[in-house]
């Protein structure tokens, strides 16, 4: 899926030596490259601003008018505002004055009045709720991206190996099972069955949230089965993508030349081998992060962990639009800084990147 | 230079009737028969719901919270549903999301890759922003709220959202081969015979990546039954219907896990999974055709 | 003196499809001190694979290998592991296929140089670097080519980092498979001029390995020829205007000449290299041969046609065709 850089073009004769980037950090080039890729970051988020503008618009009879007659006595004047805004339920104004409006109000971090948790506003219920998930998923995934490259690099070494045979097939269902299914599972045999671990939420209720030994031991004990969820199922991607791209790599032939150089096996396989082949991983990386958020959302469902996933379940049970919006533009805004931090791996790791060859 | 004259196979362009030698091969690969088997097992279990199902999935009527017996082999539902019949009808809705969403998809994308291939010029980078930014959006959070702007949603309607966030990947792909294809002789000779474009397109472009296509089609089908899956599961689209996924939502909604009713959500999932697998199976057998490397063999 | 290698009896065995296939059999030769042997063949007529085999490249998985290989006298084929990877590179150095693929593109060359150092017990980075921009040096590289990287350097000039780092543990045999084919032709004459110097002054021999004899006579002491996974004839290079196999002699006519008229070049040989699962009974040239007779259908044995210097043919009829040729051309 993801195109590796390709060496520029073939220059022959042994003329004059080309320009080198002196100085140590990032050369200029790289730099440049990071720039395109910031621009392409706002213009996505900019067009996820805008999606979320018309969607509702655009749907068969605008969902928020049947929210309106079931909250709008309870709503202040303010955040009726909003919401009119938000929908489009103020006929009297262009929808393009609607749509600058709202550009502005999301521009000043105003993403209205949460209905399920009324008067709280979209941005703090979301704060309070996006550290919970960070932890979780951020913790669990490079977990899993680090043990999934250390298996695939593994399988594609011994290729067709005992060890091989049984990720592959073992990694192809892991891959086609629901996440969610997985969680329930797992919550079934592991929480219920055996009782070894909690079943729900992110610590036990009553407890409070504070920097003591018990508190983080129970934390870390409700965090246990959601995270080993995310690694389970997650972690067949990357070892199967993985074992792909590390097959590939070792009958390059600088693998084959640094064997012939009598180099260990660690610096064949970890220098010469693992180094190429990680490489298009960390583009799939940036690229597949959609599927962690979606991986991540479900889990924390099944285990009303509070985090952003449960919010967004909690506000599409309660029907409550402004939440569910706001939690769109943030997840957005969270996936598109990280592959904002894949582009900084990238370019750190692969002398080559020039401008438009990656992505 | 002593090289023999031999024959240039790889370059030749591959013709329209050739299509279907595509599935002999793929046939033959151990992977993509298990997936077409069990794929084919889901395909005639749905088509012959009415003759396998032994009631009626949406009776109410048995004793409620039954574990498996004879007369109900996967036991019933906590309303007193038979829960095999229930899976047996709930096939029909993830294939036809499956296959519809899979179809949606792989027509958008080779239509959109093969044009902006082709074309090249200003029209292909609007087409490559567009792309890339649908392909960076969280797909699920996406499909969850267009979803809940929806109070319910048909089969079609579902294929449909799904299809909005599956499209870019395959778009991507198929455009990065049109550009490889534009480089081959036989495509250049046919631009400066002044093929049409129309024609360069089905006649001389999309023959030449059948498998890309097919492989698209079929990854398409397996997110589109984990996704569909997971918006029932939800409570989203139309719980009403019997499917696998709705099945789990009422499972789940009913606190299946708590009262140990086992038999509730692990058949649904099983399920999902192994039509899941089918697609993933297929989808590998036709990486091991295409990219030969992955097979285990010496150079 | 012993050869510096010395091969005898080689074969190889390749696992493809579940089923075993001989690619090499029953190949033997020897290069002295200083020599470049050069090795001749179509595509897939087995000469990259004898490499690979010299060079225990090839894995275990993927193919067998048999009979004698012997560097300086020790046995390379009975080295395993660590005493296999400490012996690279010291005893044999090889230049692959393509110089484009032979450096790692995400380290800078000196990287390519210290850590094959390193691996040889060499850890001191400063001496490294100092070692590193001598070898370059030899190859008409400036010191500063060691801090780009690949995709920064031009064909030729990879072709000559491969070149330095081959000569860097002073090893007595260096392989070069195809060493030139991605590179132009003045560049390809360059650095063939480059690696004729350094031989003349650093003493290593060379197996060179190419599908093209025009240029193996022009630049090697020796050539030996390869037909579908076996040696045909080997000589000096002189001995090839007057060769004793069929299929060489196709060959050398086959050449194009400055001294040829057009109607006489590129004659080529008609028909096609065997399929090795199936090799034809007795001579696997026999299809294909102008001299075929009766005699053909069973398969001719490596015979010496004389021990100094050392002319050797795999041809029933050998002795026929040597006195065809002096009738025809004195």
């Amino acid at each position: 899926m993801a195109p590796s850089p390709s060496p520029s073009g073939r220059r022959n004769g042994s003329g004059a030596v080309p320009p080198r980037c002196e100085g140590r950090g990032l050369p200029s080039h790289a730099m440049k490259y990071l720039l395109r890729r910031v621009l392409f970051y706002l213009v996505a988020f900019w067009a996820t601003i805008t999606l979320n503008f018309f969607l509702p618009r655009l749907m068969p009879g605008n969902p928020a008018e049947a929210l309106m007659s079931k909250f709008g006595g309870r709503l202040n004047p303010l955040a009726l505002h909003a919401i009119a805004i938000a929908f489009g339920l103020n006929v009297h104004e262009s929808l393009w004055t609607q749509y600058g409006q709202y550009l502005v109000q999301v521009m000043h971090g105003n993403l209205g009045t949460s209905l399920t948790f009324y008067p709280a506003s979209v941005f703090s219920v979301i704060a309070a709720a996006l550290p919970w998930t960070l932890g979780l998923v951020g913790l669990s995934t490079v977990i899993s991206f680090a043990l999934g490259i250390g298996i695939g690099a593994l399988s594609a070494w011994r290729h067709g190996g005992r060890f091989d045979t049984f990720m592959s097939t073992f990694f192809t269902f892991t891959y086609a099972f629901p996440y969610f299914w997985i969680a329930l599972t797992f919550l079934y045999v592991v929480g219920f069955l055996w009782g070894a671990l909690p079943l729900s939420g992110a610590y036990t209720t009553g407890l409070i949230p504070g920097l003591s030994w018990s508190f983080v031991l129970n934390v870390l004990r409700h965090g246990i089965l959601p995270a080993f969820t995310i690694v389970f199922t997650s972690l067949g991607y990357w070892a199967v993508n993985m074992r792909n791209t590390m097959i590939t790599t070792l009958s390059e032939d600088y693998v084959v030349m640094a064997e012939a150089k009598g180099l260990t096996l660690r610096q064949i396989l970890i220098g010469y081998a693992g180094r190429n082949a990680i490489l298009p991983n960390i583009t799939g990386f940036a690229m597949s992060l959609g599927f962690i958020v979606a991986g991540a959302i479900l889990t924390e469902i099944v285990f009303s962990y509070p985090g952003i996933g449960y919010l967004l379940f909690q506000a599409v049970q309660q029907e409550d639009y402004p939440l569910i919006q706001g939690i769109l533009l943030i997840v957005a805004f969270a996936v598109l800084a990280a592959n904002f931090v894949a582009d900084l791996m990238y370019s750190l790791l692969d002398p080559r990147v020039t401008i438009g060859e990656s992505q | 230079m002593i090289d023999a004259p031999s024959a240039s196979v790889s370059s030749r362009p591959r013709r329209v009737g050739q299509w279907l030698l595509v599935v002999r091969p793929l046939l033959r690969n151990a992977k993509a028969r298990t997936g077409v088997a069990i794929f084919l097992f889901f395909g005639l279990v749905a088509l012959l719901a009415p003759i396998l199902s032994p009631y009626n999935p949406h009776l109410t009527i048995f004793a409620p919270g039954a574990s498996p017996s004879a007369a109900h082999w996967l036991g019933t539902t906590q309303s007193g549903q038979d829960i095999l019949s229930q899976m047996i009808w709930g096939t029909r809705q993830p294939l036809e999301i499956a296959l519809g969403a899979g179809l949606l998809t792989t027509l958008i994308a080779v239509g959109i890759g093969i044009s902006a291939g082709l074309f090249g010029g200003v029209y292909d980078e609007i087409l490559m922003l567009i792309t890339n930014i649908f392909l960076i959006l969280p797909g699920l959070v996406v499909v969850i709220v267009i979803s809940s702007y929806l109070s319910s949603a048909n089969n079609l309607m579902i294929s449909l959202v799904i299809t909005v966030t599956s499209w870019p990947w395959g778009a991507r792909v198929l455009r990065a081969q049109t550009l490889n294809l534009k480089s081959k002789d036989f495509v250049k000779a046919a631009i400066v015979a002044g093929e049409m474009r129309f024609r360069l397109a089905f006649f001389e472009v999309l023959p030449n990546m059948t498998s890309l296509v097919a492989s698209n089609f079929f990854f398409t089908c397996l997110y589109a039954v984990v996704t569909a899956a997971s918006l029932q599961f939800l409570g989203l689209g139309n719980i009403n219907t019997v499917s696998w996924g709705s099945i789990l939502y009422w499972a789940n909604n009913s606190q299946a896990l708590m009262i140990g009713a086992w038999w509730w959500f692990v058949p649904p999932g099983l399920a999902i999974g192994l039509l899941g697998a089918a697609f993933a199976l297929i989808n590998f057998g036709i990486d091991e055709l295409t990219n030969p490397r992955l097979r285990r063999e010496a150079k | 003196m012993q050869p510096v290698l010395h091969v005898e009896g080689l074969w190889v065995d390749y696992f493809t499809r579940g089923r075993r296939l001989r690619v090499v059999q029953d190949v033997s030769f020897a290069i002295e001190r200083g020599e470049m042997l050069g090795l001749a063949g179509e595509s897939g007529s087995g000469k990259s694979t004898v490499a690979l085999a010299v060079a225990r490249l090839l894995r275990p998985e993927n193919a067998a290998v048999g009979g004698m290989v012997r560097l300086n006298g020790t046995d390379f084929l009975a080295l395993v592991g660590e005493g296999l990877r400490q012996t690279r590179w010291k005893s044999v150095a090889l230049v692959s296929q393509s110089a484009m693929n032979a450096l790692n593109p995400v380290i800078n060359i000196f990287r390519q140089f210290d850590d094959m150092l390193t691996a040889h017990g060499y850890t001191d980075a400063v001496q490294n670097r100092h070692r590193a921009a001598e070898l370059l040096d030899l190859v008409d590289l400036p010191e500063q080519v060691l801090n780009r990287f690949p995709h920064q350097l031009s064909g030729g000039m990879k072709q000559r980092v491969v070149i330095a780092l081959a000569l860097a543990l002073h090893p007595d045999l260096i392989i070069m498979d195809e060493p030139t084919t991605a590179l132009d032709v003045i560049v390809e004459r360059e650095i063939l001029s480059k690696v004729k110097t350094l031989q003349r002054q650093l003493g290593f021999s060379v197996l060179f390995i190419t599908h093209d004899l025009d240029l193996l006579l022009r630049l090697t002491d020796r050539v030996a020829i390869m037909y579908a996974g076996q040696l045909v004839e080997t000589g000096p290079v002189g001995h090839f205007s007057r060769s004793l196999h069929p299929y060489s002699r196709a060959l050398v006519q086959s050449f194009p000449s400055l001294h040829q008229h057009a109607s006489d070049r590129r004659r080529g040989i008609p028909g096609a290299p065997p399929d090795l699962s199936h090799p034809p009974a007795g001579c696997r040239f026999h299809p294909r041969c102008v001299f075929v007779a009766d005699v053909c259908q069973t398969a001719p044995a490596w015979e010496a046609v004389s021990e100094d210097p050392l002319i050797a043919v795999r041809c029933s009829r050998w002795k026929e065709i040597r006195d065809e040729f002096v009738s025809t051309v004195d």
